[in-house]
């Protein structure tokens, strides 16, 4: 066995900050190679865009989990869509945590990295994602090209990557690669992706077989050289490298799908019945239509792409009001343009799911990247006195069953469900137990049955606020739904207290659901110093990081709301058996002690504002926009500064 | 003419105030039909605590949802049994004949007594609306509101229901023809009418004439017709033809004036008077004399407002500027419709 030259020696020891290891548990050593067994294990793929990391990754998450891994993946997406080669902007990949156990975020720092240039590698250095003792597998193509400025780029990088303690193996890419294809270009990523499986000890026949399904529909021959190029980066890890990470399987044998969160969301509303999807291409919703669109039709389903964000809520609206179940899909700036008719909607109590994957910024802002600031705007944003239901999803899983109760409560409520994903749920891949989807999930078709004597399309009940809905066509069902307030006949309402007991009636819908809703699970114990406070896709880094806190003795709980509107019961009380109360968001909140910033005046996190306003609870918050997941390591930290404990991390 | 033959013509004068009636009672009938369709299926998606979904078993109480929809919608058999019997009352009255507007009374009986009887039984068509409702929204009370179903007075009766009052005809001897009990159901929109058989005072209606009462005496039934017509409160005593009963009309919306109001057709002798069952000669007299009065007073009377709100309209002349305003105004404070 030859082992490439390094630009450091072995791994050197990671420092005491609580990151994982690569060679913590280094012991036993097979085929002279040593094997790490570790509990689990970040590694990245990252490339120029067009180089087909994200489909390594892709398929490597998906093998490991197959193979009885947790798993978590994060697409690492540049911000354009064509960036220019070999610049840290064009970073371009997949990040996977594998665990030996469920795995419920994206950890802290990589691990392993393999990089098709300093450039992309630079980037995540940069980004500080890279653990201080990470080991690096880098194509070395570019210290010997013949573009002097290469070389410079080259030098200038390798010098800035000394001042951390990485590991840097060469990797001959191009080279080998061009022994198969005659654009190494096109064949990296599944060399790559045999270095990896090399590694890890991925089952080879699942690779072929994940391998043969990504290009199902192309030649034979780009299947055949492409698990060629497979075969070729396993033997050369095999020969060239002295290591091996293990990463054992879960204990959980129970079985599994495995998806990101916009397929999740696809699959769900096919389980949930839904029955026409409306909507136009936006980063990172696109991707639900994208699976829809290859499926959907096979459940009965239509998927309509419309000519813009406003006509998607329009259509939707209408199947909806003629008796079909339907949703539309969009991220926040789709939101603002569909803002109108969801008041239209609420007001003519038509059901409607909408899904927002919510991205970064206002306006255009950050559409690759993860952030969870359309709260607000999904729980206010509509004018006029606008009450609806909205629904955040923690998990891929919750991801498919919360379409399933968004169109039973939309129907139900004759309301609007927001359900709110965002970029990290989206792309991310996590396995979970396989859905058995029941037939009550699709609920019977409404009835359309002769009206009865008497019946009012808005005969609302005095208690519950609840009416039986009509659909067009029903016999003594017709009537006319227009935006304007109406009356229990959907007459236009001219005398005042008609809008008084119209609004009173949809306003207490959200009431009447929140008596069927019961208190938020506690993670930890129900009282104590801290309860940390969370919603949405942070749900698995802050309970690992209550774990963390938990186990050097802390006293910190969490919690995580799925109902954002109505809001679950009981909060004001569990709060006040917690000393402190924090929420952890990724949307933008002032630090108490920066220039100008005064508790009157500082902006908080948005579920902060939330629960403030809800609960009269002094609710701190600590929120972070970096585009990216929140690491559990850093909400530790923050759980630590507020308990006032001394020292570091451990 | 015999009796039955009077009451007919009596309700076809009075078939205008019969329809209102009808109509509201057929409405309610409907209204509470479709309410217990309703009730017997949840509004909206029948509860079905699998149709949630796996999420819901963490975050929420499926059974407290299927629940709530069934408390919601479906009643508890004691409420939905009254609305059923609430149902039938209502039934039962939009079924019957005109019959139901007729109440005769026998000989020696209290003549307040019987239209109270009988106004009570028409009023359950209010009674049957009232429990209806309290039973849709859960307020009902068994004991104290089934009473409710079987009879229903007018003093139970609000505005809007004494606005939609049935009217009544009595077949009444002329001994128990004691008028001044009634004036306690003069409001709203009652019309009372009197078939009277047998000797008679005869002007017994003198006692209710008020301002805004419409009050016929008469011995043609075509001459009821105006009761239909008016909008305010009217009684009216039909007599047999060849009696000896006075003939005259209280008219409130004839003009301000009592002059205008009152019309009296024929007044008979005093001399000619004698007991009637319990009425005394005096107290007929007396009831004589006061219609005389009244006709010669209202003559010389300056015109006053009307109460009912119709203002004259052939009494301009008479009507000083000062009342045409009060009667104006009155009409604008719709003081007709309080209480």
């Amino acid at each position: 066995m030859t082992t490439p030259t390094e630009t450091r020696g072995d791994a050197a020891p990671a420092k005491a900050t609580g990151r994982p290891r690569a060679d913590a548990q280094a012991g036993r050593e097979a085929d002279g190679k040593i094997v790490h067994r570790l509990d689990q294990h970040i590694v990245e793929i990252v490339s120029d865009s067009g180089e087909g990391a994200q489909t390594c990754g892709k398929i490597f998450g998906t093998v490991s989990a197959r193979m009885g891994n947790g798993v978590w993946t994060v697409e690492i997406i540049p911000a354009e869509i064509e960036p220019p080669a070999r610049s840290p902007a064009g970073a371009s990949g997949n990040r996977i945590r594998l665990g030996s156990r469920e795995v419920t975020n994206w950890g802290d720092y990589t691990n392993l990295v393999i990089a098709f240039n300093e450039q992309v590698l630079l980037a995540r250095h940069r980004a500080g994602a890279l653990a201080p003792d990470a080991t690096i597998l880098l194509e070395d193509m570019w210290k010997r090209h013949d573009d002097p400025d290469i070389l410079d780029q080259w030098s200038a990088a390798m010098e800035e990557l000394g001042s951390a303690d990485y590991r840097i193996i060469p990797v001959p890419m191009e080279k080998e690669c061009l022994e198969v294809v005659d654009d190494a270009r096109r064949g990296k990523n599944m060399f790559a992706l045999g270095v990896l499986s090399a590694i890890y000890g991925r089952d080879r026949e699942l690779l072929e077989g994940a391998i043969a399904r990504r290009f199902a529909k192309k030649d034979d021959e780009i299947t055949r050289r492409n698990v060629e190029l497979l075969d070729r980066g396993m033997r050369w890890a095999e020969g060239h490298l002295d290591f091996q990470i293990e990463v054992p399987p879960t204990s959980d044998a129970s079985a599994k799908v495995v998806m990101n969160g916009n397929q999740a969301i696809a699959l769900g509303a096919i389980a949930a019945g839904l029955e026409l999807a409306s909507m136009y291409p936006i980063t990172p919703a696109s991707s639900v239509s994208h699976y829809l669109a290859e499926i959907f039709q096979d459940y009965g389903g239509i998927l309509h792409q419309a000519e813009d964000e406003i006509a998607a809520a329009g259509v939707a609206i209408g199947a909806s009001f003629s008796g079909k179940t339907a949703f539309t899909i969009t991220s926040g700036p789709g939101m603002a343009l569909k803002t109108e008719f969801l008041g239209l909607a609420i007001m003519t109590e038509t059901p409607l799911v909408v899904v927002d994957v919510q991205r970064g910024g206002p306006s255009t802002g950050l559409p690759t990247r993860v952030e969870q600031s359309d709260l607000l705007a999904a729980l206010f944003g509509q004018p006029g006195d606008a009450p609806h239901v909205v629904l955040a999803p923690a998990t891929i899983e919750e991801c498919f069953h919360s379409m399933v109760l968004a169109r039973r409560i939309a129907e139900t409520f004759r309301t609007v469900v927001i359900v709110l994903s965002d970029a990290n749920l989206a792309t991310g891949v996590q396995p979970f137990p396989r859905p058995e989807p029941r037939a009550e999930w699709q609920g019977s078709p409404p009835d359309q049955g002769a009206v009865p004597d008497g019946a009012r399309p808005y005969e609302w009940d005095p208690r519950t606020g609840l009416s039986t809905r009509f659909i067009p066509g029903q016999e003594g069902g017709q009537f006319t739904a227009t935006g304007l307030a109406h009356d229990e006949e959907s007459h236009v309402a001219y005398d005042p207290q008609v809008n008084q007991r119209s609004s009173r009636a949809r306003s207490r819908k959200l009431a009447v659901l929140q008596s069927t809703l019961t208190p938020p699970p506690i993670y930890g114990e129900g009282s104590g110093d801290l309860l940390v406070v969370g919603w949405g896709s942070t749900k698995g880094a802050i309970e690992e990081a209550v774990e963390r806190a938990r186990a050097e003795g802390l006293s910190v709980s969490s919690t995580h709301l799925t109902f954002l509107s109505p809001l679950p019961p009981g909060l004001t009380e569990m709060f006040g058996r917690f000393g402190r109360v924090m929420t952890v968001e990724i949307n933008y909140s002032d630090e108490p002690d920066d220039p100008f910033i005064t508790p009157e005046n500082r902006r908080r996190g948005q579920l902060a504002w939330l629960l403030r306003a809800q609960t009269l609870v002094d609710v701190d918050c600590w929120t972070r926009v970096m585009a990216e997941p929140l690491r559990p390591g850093s909400i530790h930290e923050v759980i630590r500064d507020r308990l006032a404990v001394t020292g570091g991390v451990a | 003419m015999p009796s039955e033959q009077r009451v007919d013509l009596v309700l076809s004068a009075l078939q205008g105030s019969l329809e209102g009636f009808r109509s509201a009672v057929a409405r309610a009938v409907d209204e509470v039909r479709a309410e217990l369709e309703r009730r017997r299926q949840p509004a909206g998606v029948p509860p079905d605590p699998q149709a949630l979904g796996a999420l819901a078993s963490r975050i929420m109480d499926p059974g407290r949802f299927a629940g709530l929809f069934a408390e919601d919608s479906l009643l508890d058999p004691e409420a939905y049994a009254l609305l059923e019997q609430a149902h039938e009352a209502l039934a039962s009255l939009d079924a019957a004949d005109d019959r139901m507007f007729v109440e005769s009374i026998p000989e020696g009986a209290s003549l307040r007594d019987a239209v109270e009887a009988g106004l009570g039984r028409l009023g359950v068509a209010f009674g049957a609306a009232r429990v209806a409702e309290l039973a849709r929204e859960g307020r009902h009370r068994t004991n104290g509101h089934a009473g409710h179903l079987s009879h229903f007075p007018p003093p139970s009766w609000n505005r809007a229901e004494r606005g939609l009052a049935p009217p009544l005809v009595v077949e009444t001897p002329g001994a128990t023809l004691r008028a001044g009990a009634l004036a306690e159901f003069l409001d709203g929109a009652q019309k009372l009418v009197l078939v009277v058989q047998g000797a008679a005072p005869p002007a017994p209606l003198v006692r209710l004439i008020t301002p805004g009462v419409l009050v016929v005496q008469t011995k043609e039934p075509e001459e009821l017709g105006r009761l239909a017509d008016f909008e305010g409160p009217a009684v009216a005593a039909l007599f047999p033809e060849g009696s000896g009963a006075a003939c005259f009309t209280h008219d409130p919306s004839a003009g301000t004036g009592l002059a205008e109001r009152m019309a009296v057709e024929e007044l008979p002798e005093v001399s000619d008077l004698r007991p009637v069952g319990a009425i005394s000669a005096a107290q007929q007299a007396e009831e004589l004399a006061q219609l005389a009065s009244l006709s010669r007073v209202g003559a010389a009377a300056p015109a006053a407002p009307s109460t009912n709100g119709h203002a004259a309209s052939g009494g301009g002349d008479s009507a000083r500027p000062a009342d045409r305003l009060a009667a104006w105004l009155l009409r604008q404070a719709n003081l007709r419709d309080l209480g």
